[in-house]
């Protein structure tokens, strides 16, 4: 488990210009940030790319935050500003063709702030997704994905089959608490989500 | 204001927490009060929160936030190698395009390897899983983009492998194609000259949408196909379908008048016509129904011999076999359902089981072959179509008491 840095801490390393302090942020911002920025461009690949420029933005200014409040909010609003200037970008080498479909590159406070509330809650959904024990999860994989049966299982991870059915039941219990009470769903979304684990 | 939150309310970095807390009902009384207040400020604050806690598309929105995940390490080795170049590196590099650019390849570059190994790690970890090999010949991708544009001259061009951008003229209407969707403009000052028809199909395992020159969206799912002129000129909207769509149909007045000009859709059975609206018609030939779903106006729906009017909530449906075209109205259809695949899921219910078996059937353009009659079971099932076919079938063989197997192209399909 790599080191969780209490907010003086993480002030202290920026004007130290500490890079673990650096890497840590970049784990705990990096993908809601995508997934706001995503949601702006529509493009999986440059949203990506705007983010890691936001990053290294976001670090030659480091000794100007104070709070981690202050830091989220510069990178989420640098990714928003530097995707309305690549959305502006694109516009511009299209500008030969007729599009109808022309977006203000701009929007309300309060339409950023919607994206922000949702990127935040997608993480806190996903991170409890995450929390499933390593044991479970494989053995959730095996069973959903590669269509094993549990005995079959017991034999690959040398487990008996009785832990394999203790643990599978666990994973669907866990994953019942913390998403909704439908089981089908929740099956839907190991599927989905664990696709490529 | 906060100048340290550039102008946004601190109270946002807070809002997705507590929704959370919410949906685990270990909110507090404080928190709850917080939302309150942020749900009554404004009616789009609602509709997000309605979404987050009730809405569909949250398994496919993790999936999709599950891949932004697994690209982070190798992001984030390219930002610490930007961050903190190595000893004898030039420090920093005044930023262009061209450098932009660049770097942007590179990233690429270093993030698709990255993938490229995860993949084979992945891959190397499932073959000694034995049986994968005869699974995954078994196995099928689910359906994506793709559709093909035939012309009025009957030329016909197959949009899955067109790069983004200008595709070609049609009389005054410029047609442009990005990503999944093609966009129809009408030329500024163009004359409205002769009207053009133009047809845009899917095989099976494709989707792709469509923006006419009045603005109306349309979501074109598997198998199906539409034709519509190539501007809008006359006193009516009039487009055919087959198979299914999605509409967004905004309203429409005649140049220089006040006169709406409706919006028609034309299946062979049956005919639907709004002003303005949201709705989902249904006319596969295949299938014992055809039907209309609206979700937002109001629409008229007639066949030969009779006519009905709906309103939201409410579906329409029409016997295909029946000579008679007798038109059914459901009050309180389940109108989510309707619209799932445009919302990127495959649905079922009691009702529905072979519909949905239909569906899979065009997404993953399989063949289905039915060993017993399937009857109506008690099921509610939501996978996303982005599943793999095994993927999805597992789940309905969890949820149902319906059985697979699948035989080259041919999924044969009984009930238990």
């Amino acid at each position: 488990m790599a080191k969780e840095y209490t907010e003086p801490e993480i002030i202290d390393g920026l004007k130290k210009n500490d890079r673990r302090v650096c890497q840590y942020l970049f784990d705990t911002y990096y993908t809601q940030i995508v997934y706001f920025t995503y949601r702006i461009v529509e493009d999986r690949e440059e949203a990506e790319d705007i983010v890691i420029r936001t990053f290294y933005s976001f670090w030659n200014i480091r000794d100007r935050f104070n709070s981690i409040l202050n830091i989220k909010a510069f990178l989420y609003i640098t990714a928003r500003n530097n995707s309305f200037n690549f959305l502006k970008y694109r516009q511009r080498q299209r500008e030969n063709i007729r599009d109808l479909t022309v977006q203000p590159f701009s929007e309300e406070t309060s339409e950023t702030e919607r994206r922000i509330i949702q990127s935040d809650f997608m993480k806190y959904v996903y991170q409890e997704l995450q929390n499933l024990p390593d044991k479970c999860r494989q053995i959730a994989v095996m069973t959903w994905f590669d269509g094993l049966n549990a005995s079959e299982i017991a034999e690959q991870l040398n487990i008996s089959v009785s832990t394999v059915t203790t643990q599978r039941a666990r994973a669907i219990k866990y994953l019942k608490e913390i998403l909704s009470d439908d089981n089908l769903m929740v099956l839907s979304i190991i599927l989905t989500t664990l696709e490529y684990l | 204001m906060n100048d340290e939150l550039y102008g946004l309310s601190g109270g946002s970095f807070e809002m997705g927490s507590i929704i959370r807390k919410y949906t685990r009902q270990e909110i507090n009384a404080e928190e709850q009060a917080l939302l309150d207040s942020w749900k009554a400020k404004s009616e789009e604050n609602r509709m997000l929160f309605e979404e987050l806690v009730h809405g569909d598309s949250l398994p496919v929105e993790l999936a999709n936030y599950h891949q932004m995940e697994v690209r982070k390490e190798a992001a984030g080795e390219m930002m610490m190698e930007m961050t903190f170049p190595a000893e004898g590196n030039i420090r920093s590099m005044p930023w262009n395009w061209k450098r932009m650019a660049a770097a942007a390849a590179i990233v690429l570059f270093v993030i698709t390897g990255a993938l490229l190994l995860f993949i084979n790690k992945d891959q190397k970890a499932k073959i000694t899983t034995q049986n994968v090999s005869k699974r995954s010949t078994k196995d099928k991708a689910p359906g994506r983009d793709g559709a093909t544009l035939t012309l009025a001259s009957g030329e016909q061009i197959v949009l899955d492998s067109t790069a983004n951008g200008f595709v070609i003229e049609q009389g005054e209407t410029a047609i442009v194609k990005k990503d999944g969707m093609l966009s129809y403009s009408p030329k500024k000052g163009g004359e409205e000259g002769k009207v053009l028809y133009n047809t845009l199909s899917t095989p099976r395992g494709r989707q792709f949408q469509l923006l006419l020159p009045d603005g109306s969206k349309l979501w074109l799912n598997a198998a199906s196909s539409v034709k519509y002129p190539t501007v809008f000129a006359g006193k009516e909207r009039v487009i055919e379908i087959n198979g299914e769509a999605y509409f967004e149909v905004p309203p429409l007045t005649r140049k220089g008048g006040k006169e709406r000009v409706p919006f028609i859709v034309k299946t062979s059975d049956m005919e639907v016509e709004v002003l303005g609206t949201e709705f989902n018609v249904k006319a596969y030939k295949d299938e014992t129904n055809v039907s209309a779903t609206l979700l937002e106006g109001k629409v008229e729906v007639k066949t030969g011999s009779s006519q009905a009017l709906l309103t939201p909530g409410k579906q329409a449906i029409v016997g295909q076999t029946e000579s008679t075209n007798k038109i059914t109205v459901i009050e309180n259809a389940d109108t989510e359902e309707a619209i799932a695949w445009k919302n990127g899921l495959i649905a079922a219910n009691k009702a529905t089981i072979k519909e949905a078996l239909m569906q899979i059937s065009r997404w993953y353009d399989v063949d289905l072959q039915f060993k017993n009659e399937i009857k109506e079971e008690e099921i509610r099932i939501r996978v996303p179509r982005t599943a793999s076919l095994s993927g999805v079938l597992k789940i309905f063989e969890l949820s149902s008491r319906l059985r697979f197997e699948m035989q080259g192209n041919k999924l044969i399909v009984w009930q238990q």
